[in-house]
């Protein structure tokens, strides 16, 4: 399973983003947040959202093993392991995997949750499997 | 303190100086936040008879405890200040992401002060805290500004700037924000350009903290639930506010060149759907939306972009001026944003003038050259111009219609259509009589947000005067600003038709006080009457004669269109008046009685 | 088969506080809904199986009609 999204029905509002946070870290702070709506105006006036496509190569990197697989296929970080190292950051192709310092003692990602789904008034995303939508 | 950022940040521009002091405890009791922080600030810290563009006034922005947070619509911003379009109280309400930003930067309210030397910018990235030297900004756009900014800092920076019109004080001039939300009404961009502030850009990292996180995450799922279950939804979604625009036009509610009819012949090509096929390209959202009313749109024919319009735009803009043209409608939009001017003023203003022009009370003479015809799309975007940079005509049509039909005199005071000085919004009222009277004492002149109760004219019957539809009016006078208050949207309710008692638990989850609805409007009323007693303290003879209502409505019947040979009695506008007078508990000439002062427990607020 | 109506939020008031209620096909949108006491003009919009139409849309077999009103307003 993974989160898909269709950026041009994104409006912006960010909801998602709280609503990952709170799960996340149990805070209400978007910056904490593990996906990223990249905002183009006002020309050509459109949305691009990132999101973790859970392919693991952040995981394949952590030279701690901080970040492991639940039984959904979800890739998530075990914020105990995690030391802070950034290796994880440059291997992701979305640029949704995080680590800032000052924000938080670790490195975070979508652990597949699914809270932004529940709150995304457009449906702009979703969680489905990965073979289904690939094929 | 839960629910809050916790730090009101003061910023002196006069020296350069900044203050934080903790949000009061007492104040968040008795007034929340958002346009309740902005009335006491203002009553308490702006001296009586301070020049509305002078070092005195100060503006207070300010966000509510749902501001930043998982509930639908958090991210309204209030924008308190004394103001220069009506030398009474201003309280705009600006969408977008700014006032959740805020809340992340650690604040709940700015209050802007004094008068800095030289243009500057105001820089907020959590606890650090600049004025930059804005000179180089000062006489730019708003778009261009924002750009800038955001090309620089990042898209996680929150952008509130002033264009030309804020700078030269127009007195409707609004501050722009999100590349097309703004604190529109009443001049809170010419209060900021009169201190010489061009921007505010603010950047924050923090969390809010709540009482009860897990019970604020369900509350606020709820809410999410709820939104996204309604009957409603996809069709908000789809067209926003233009959803109404073929409606207005079907009872009579659409302002039509200058507000002489309420239906317009080239309603079709400016309604909702239309528009949507023909130039929106994406929804834009307010933060924390569900339902963006937001629509992006792109004009071919001028090869720009706009957020909007939206139905207050094409009312004003639009039918108003004559123009059936959507794309020029936007573009108009566009122009009034980048200039940072009021669309809803201007478009009144603009529509007195056509109206003087058409009567021949103004020649080519007065119009610098233009043929200011209703329809001519050239010569509406040379004035929108022309207004902003105070030139020729437009420097009259700047001071707003109340000012500007004085000046000119020749009867045309009878078409100029505001209340207090606020130039009225969207929605003809011939013969509406709650939203008539809804008009004419709403806390900031001829707005239409506080309390809309047109469909009310239309369930009991449109010309009735009783009682009922006046208590209709003080209950959503009551109740709907209260999300403003909040720091939040009402139109989640009002669209969506939400439960609104799921707010509560949201409310006590973030704060952990336990606040019912009725408790919630009593602090409305509180409000309410607060803002009366400032316009009469600021304005000498302040009474009931400030609350009549354009003379077009009692005196000058549309010729055609649903509401053709109807208006409201004068006598019945005077119904309005006592009845609602008596309800609210003020004396006959309008003002709270001191026994109604004791009883909303304001003896210790306005003293 | 009967056509079924929905109205919106405050607009259940006139139907007993119900969402939902049958319609026998053959009469028009505005026929029906001021039969229940509903003004005409105070409905904004009428949506018939997700297309926007006009209240003087005749009701057919099997329509899921939605009528939204803005009570609350803009």
């Amino acid at each position: 399973m993974r989160l898909y999204v269709d950026s041009s029905k994104c409006s912006g509002c960010n909801a998602c983003r709280v609503a990952c946070s709170l799960n996340l870290f149990g805070e209400n702070n978007p910056k904490k947040a593990a996906l990223v709506i990249e905002p183009h105006f006002p020309a050509p006036g459109v949305y691009r959202v990132r999101v973790c496509t859970q392919c693991g190569d952040c995981a394949k990197v952590c030279p701690t093993e901080a970040i492991k697989q639940d039984e959904q296929g979800a890739y998530f970080v075990n914020y105990a392991d995690c030391n802070l190292c950034e290796a994880c950051v440059p291997e992701c192709p979305e640029e949704v995997m995080f680590v800032r310092a000052k924000l938080a003692d670790t490195a975070w990602k979508c652990n597949l949750c699914g809270d932004c789904v529940a709150v995304c008034g457009t449906s702009a995303l979703w969680i489905a499997e990965i073979e289904a939508l690939a094929a | 303190m839960n629910g809050y950022a916790g730090r009101i940040l003061r910023v002196n521009l006069t020296n350069g100086t900044f203050t934080k002091e903790p949000t009061p405890a007492a104040l968040a009791r008795d007034f929340i936040g958002g346009r309740g922080f902005g009335i006491y600030l203002l009553l308490k810290e702006v001296p009586q008879g301070a020049d509305p563009l002078g070092p005195e006034n100060k503006i207070f922005i300010s966000s509510g405890p749902i501001s930043g947070m998982l509930i639908p619509g958090g991210g309204k911003c209030d924008w308190t200040t004394k103001a220069p379009l009506t030398g009474g109280y201003a309280s705009a309400s600006m969408g977008g992401h700014f006032t959740a930003e805020m809340r992340y930067a650690g604040l709940d309210s700015i209050i802007l002060e004094g008068v800095s030397p030289k243009p500057v910018t105001l820089f907020i990235d959590d606890d650090k805290i600049e004025l930059r030297d804005a000179s180089d900004l000062w006489g730019k756009n708003t778009f261009m500004v924002e750009k800038q900014f955001k090309d620089k800092l990042g898209e996680e920076y929150q952008i509130a700037v002033i264009g030309p019109g804020g700078e030269n004080m127009v007195p409707y001039a609004c501050v722009n924000h999100d590349y097309g939300r703004q604190a529109g009404r009443g001049g809170v961009g010419a209060v900021m350009g009169s201190k010489k502030l061009k921007a505010i850009v603010l950047h924050g990292t923090k969390s809010i903290p709540v009482a009860d996180p897990a019970a604020y995450r369900k509350a606020g799922m709820a809410l999410y639930k709820a939104c996204k279950e309604a009957d409603g939804l996809k069709q908000w979604t789809s067209y926003g506010t233009t959803q109404v625009v073929s409606w207005c036009d079907e009872v009579g509610a659409l302002p039509t060149r200058n507000f002489s009819a309420g239906s317009f012949e080239g309603a079709s090509t400016l309604s909702g759907p239309y528009m949507r096929e023909h130039i929106v390209i994406t929804d834009k959202g307010c933060f924390g939306c569900p339902c963006p009313c937001g629509k992006y749109s792109r004009m071919k024919k001028y090869n720009s972009n706009v957020e909007g319009p939206e139905y207050e735009t094409i009312g004003l803009c639009g039918s108003n001026l004559g123009i059936a043209d959507i794309e020029s409608v936007a573009q108009a939009n566009l122009l009034c944003d980048d200039l940072g001017i009021d669309t809803i003023s201007a478009g009144n203003a603009i529509g007195w003038a056509m109206e003087c022009y058409e009567k021949g009370i103004f020649t080519k003479k007065d119009t610098d050259g233009l043929d200011l015809k209703f329809g001519n799309v050239e010569a509406v975007f040379t004035m929108i111009e022309k207004i902003a940079r105070r030139e020729g005509l437009g420097a009259l049509l700047s001071e707003g219609v109340k000012r500007a039909s004085k000046k000119v005199g020749q009867g045309t005071e009878k078409f100029a259509i505001h209340v207090k000085g606020m130039e009225q919004s969207g929605y003809a009222t011939h013969n509406a009589t709650a939203m008539l009277l809804s008009y004419m004492t709403c806390d900031v002149g001829a707005h239409h947000n506080r309390a809309w109760a047109i469909t009310y004219d239309l369930q009991v019957g449109r010309e009735l005067v009783v009682p009922e539809k006046v208590a209709r009016v003080i209950w959503l006078q009551n109740f709907r600003p209260m999300f403003d208050v909040l720091g939040g949207c009402r139109l989640q309710w009002v669209e969506l038709n939400i439960d609104r008692d799921l707010y509560v638990p949201a409310l006590e989850a973030i704060t952990g006080i336990h606040r019912s609805w009725e408790d919630l409007e009593m602090v409305g009323a509180r409000i309410w009457n607060l803002t009366r007693l400032y316009w009469a303290r600021e304005n000498e003879g302040f009474g009931r004669s400030w609350d009549l209502p354009p003379a077009r409505f009692y005196e000058d019947a549309p010729k055609s269109g649903p509401t053709k040979g109807q208006i409201t009695k004068f006598e019945d506008v005077n119904k309005l008046l006592d009845i609602y007078y008596e309800q609210r508990g003020w004396t006959s000439n309008g003002l709270p009685t001191p026994a109604t002062i004791e009883s909303l427990g304001l003896k210790a607020v306005f003293a | 088969m009967p056509a079924t109506l929905r109205l919106s939020g405050p607009l259940r008031d006139f139907n007993g506080g119900k969402p939902e209620l049958q319609v026998q096909p053959g009469r028009t949108i505005r026929e029906v809904i001021t039969d229940l006491g509903i003004v005409p003009e105070t409905i904004a919009v009428v949506v018939v199986n997700e297309e926007q139409q006009t209240k003087d849309y005749i009701f057919q077999e099997g329509d899921v009609v939605l009528v939204l009103a803005i009570i609350g307003g803009g």
